[in-house]
């Protein structure tokens, strides 16, 4: 039998570490090597047992997920990541790609495919097909109506979110656009905090827009 | 019969009296009616009329007050007529005059000329009657300016005392239709109208929109549409400038067949009236006031320039409105984003927390039936998660605007709510807005509503559901409990199930149809996920 496949927790819950432990554990080819609660530890932890996934809550108290998981794939890009997302949306496969990870599990006890999607991203498979991850893309370059030209997006940052939408990591990023890791890294937390400002906006903004009509009711 | 004993300073204190007894009500046009009715009476003509010719007194119209005119002018024009006519008419034996023309003075500039005709005792005027009249028109000069300047100025105080209320309106929260109503009320109000009518433009048809009505049921006349250029209404919105009307049914370019459903309007003011949207030049409406009934109105009230300071007032509030309007929903939308936020991260977080403990706990318990009661639990809290990601997507996808799948659909269900008397209830799983667009958003929506449309017509359902599920696949599933029906051949003779096969074949997919007689159907139509 081959190596199991070693697997990584993430996520500020204990009992939803456990449960996803014991989960995994019932499959031979599966193995929970390491886990923790807070981004910092799985940053230092990772590194050390490079696990072949690593699964991480889309959402933690000591920083956004996403920003930790481009961390994890820059620092060790042979693991893979799944998001574990609350959302069963369109937000989900945003972090997803915004975060560089394979794929995203969504957060419910029963018909949780995540054996499956962690046997797969394992394989080296990526859950994001390419189309939909460039229509995502798409959609943020479009579809940002924003309120002040200061939420648009600049040049950079778009060619930033090209490479995103390449699956490149953080350092990959700042070595073809020959700058800093660090930069990237801000380029990444700012155009992060836009988006998100653009999409709760968004409607907001239409809402504004079309208050030039006479009855918004009809 | 003419009093001929009577001296001159009998006749003259006779004037004084009369003015005095002329001068109680303060309103002008009144007065002017009073004076010439008096004067007639001390000169003993049966006929008079007080010509007023004072451009400032006047403005843009003039004012005309008479007695004893076969048929009575109601417009200074026709009065004018019917002077000449009167002058070239009038007739007096050698010796005396046919007729007595004085002017009238106020504050050192000719206000107007009185002239009485036809004496009673048919043998024209004397020299006494004339010296009387100079006499009872210069002291009415003055009675006649107090009488412009109490008017004037009550008038003026009334469009102040409105503007203000306007303004101090804004102190508190005002809506759009709020600030509209408040507007037409008032102007109504101050103007003595019969009717106040506020019309704003609709941004893409070159057209006014009737926004607020004041004095008329607005059933049938709010939301309605007047062309923009080629009115009259659409003057003021157009050019910025007042336009006064003071006989609708002299003036050409007044043509009623444009508003229909208006009153019949006698005059009208119409002003111009920025809607508030801030920008220069655009966003002008016309403000219309409007008097029915025989009465002419006063000239006075005609004068466009403080209704004018009125509507640039009112629209500072509309203005105020919208921001708030503006500010209102930003905020609405931000507290649905923190709820929605919340939901997400602290509320599913825990329940799913909550679920995989008490999996373990089943899966390690030797009693099956705590792992019963157990896995039924864990059921209810994936149910009770579904649920919590189907009141956010609720609250995110009202949006009226919006063309995305969800908000389309959302919509969708409102509407069949009505004819249905229930609503459908809508789910949506995975990343809908992005990956159902562009054809499949299309074949999605006109699927989704021809599903509703039969369900709606023939199943008889009382309850029904929509579900979006995006994965590999884009499945859009409708579930009703009502009749049922062969599947071979469709709710509606086939038509329908034919049209949605074909779309659902033009993407490459497939339908799926479970029902039976009486016992609801199932309908599924799935079509490849990603677009090619």
């Amino acid at each position: 039998m081959t190596e199991p496949i070693t697997v990584f927790l993430l996520d500020d819950h204990e009992i939803v570490r456990q449960g996803i432990k014991s989960l995994l554990d019932q499959n031979d080819d599966l193995t929970v090597i390491g886990e923790a609660g807070l981004a910092a530890d799985a940053l230092r932890q990772i590194p050390q047992l490079k696990p072949r996934v690593a699964v991480l809550d889309g959402r933690l108290p000591d920083g956004t997920g996403i920003e930790v998981c481009r961390e994890v794939r820059s620092r060790h890009p042979g693991t893979a990541v799944l998001i574990l997302t609350s959302y069963d949306d369109d937000e989900a496969l945003f972090s997803a790609i915004m975060a560089g990870a394979a794929g995203y599990v969504l957060k419910q006890v029963r018909g949780n495919e995540i054996v499956e999607s962690i046997r797969r991203v394992a394989a080296g498979e990526s859950l994001l097909d390419p189309t939909i991850t460039q229509k995502v893309l798409e959609r943020i370059r479009e579809g940002g109506p924003a309120a002040d030209p200061l939420d648009k997006l600049t040049r950079q940052e778009r060619r930033i979110l090209e490479h995103i939408g390449q699956g490149l990591t953080n350092r990959q990023i700042a070595e073809e656009m020959h700058l800093a890791e660090k930069t990237i890294k801000n380029y990444v937390t700012q155009m992060l905090s836009k988006l998100g400002l653009q999409r709760r906006t968004q409607a907001a903004v239409l809402v504004t827009k079309r208050g030039g009509s006479l009855f918004p009711e009809h | 019969m003419p009093t001929a004993k009577v001296t001159t300073q009998q006749r003259r204190r006779d004037a004084w009296f009369g003015l005095a007894d002329v001068s109680r009500d303060l309103s002008v046009d009144g007065l002017l009616n009073r004076l010439v009715l008096e004067a007639g009476r001390l000169c003993g003509a049966r006929c008079g009329i007080l010509d007023v010719v004072d451009g400032r007194a006047d403005r843009r119209l003039g004012r005309f007050a008479s007695f004893g005119l076969p048929e009575d002018p109601t417009d200074s024009t026709i009065g004018r007529e019917a002077l000449v006519e009167l002058v070239d008419e009038a007739r007096a034996p050698v010796g005396s005059l046919a007729f007595l023309g004085v002017p009238v003075h106020v504050d050192g500039r000719t206000f107007g000329n009185l002239y009485l005709f036809d004496s009673r005792t048919g043998t024209g005027f004397t020299a006494d009657d004339e010296d009387v009249a100079d006499a009872f028109a210069s002291s009415s000069g003055l009675m006649i300016s107090t009488a412009l300047l109490h008017e004037k100025s009550a008038r003026d105080r009334r469009w102040l005392d409105a503007s203000a209320e306007i303004a101090t309106s804004l102190l508190g929260p005002v809506s759009h239709e709020a600030a509209w109503q408040l507007v037409v009320d008032r102007a109504r109000d101050v103007a003595s109208a019969t009717c106040a009518i506020l019309l704003l433009p609709d941004d893409a048809q070159g057209n006014l929109l009737v926004a607020a009505v004041s004095g008329i049921d607005p059933d049938g006349v709010l939301g309605e549409a007047v062309p923009l250029a080629g009115t009259l209404v659409g003057r003021p919105a157009r050019t910025g400038h007042a336009v006064v009307v003071p006989r609708t049914e002299l003036d050409r370019r007044y043509d009623p067949r444009v508003t229909p459903r208006w009153p019949a309007l006698r005059t009208v003011q119409m002003l111009p009236m920025r809607d508030g949207s801030g920008h220069d030049g655009q966003g002008l409406g016309t403000l219309v006031v409007g008097w029915a009934g025989s009465r002419p109105v006063d000239s006075w009230e005609l004068d466009p320039e403080l209704p004018e300071r009125f509507a640039e007032q009112a629209a500072q509030v509309l203005e105020m409105a919208r921001a708030q309007g503006d500010r209102r929903r930003l905020a609405v939308f931000e507290d649905r984003g923190r709820i929605s936020r919340d939901l997400h991260d602290v509320v599913i977080q825990r329940l799913f927390a909550i679920g995989m403990s008490l999996d373990q706990t089943a899966r390690a318990s030797a009693d099956p039936e705590m792992a019963a009661t157990l896995d039924s639990a864990i059921d209810g809290i994936d149910e009770t998660i579904a649920d919590l990601r189907r009141t956010i997507s609720g609250l995110e996808h009202d949006d009226a605007d919006s063309p995305d799948v969800p908000a389309v659909l959302e919509r969708m269900a409102d509407d069949a709510a009505e004819l249905l008397g229930f609503r459908p209830t809508v789910t949506f799983s995975g990343p809908v807005t992005t990956q159902v667009s562009g054809t499949v958003r299309e074949h999605v929506i006109a699927v989704a509503g021809e599903m509703l449309s039969n369900i709606v017509q023939h199943a008889q359902a009382t309850a029904v559901s929509l579900a979006v599920t995006v994965a590999d696949h884009v499945t859009l599933t409708v579930v009703d409990d009502g009749r049922g029906f062969d599947p071979g051949v469709g709710r509606d003779g086939g038509n329908g199930m034919r049209n949605m096969r074909r779309r659902a074949e033009l993407l490459g997919g497939h339908v799926e149809v479970e029902s039976v007689p009486n016992g609801g159907s199932t309908i599924t139509w799935t079509v490849p996920g990603v677009a090619t």
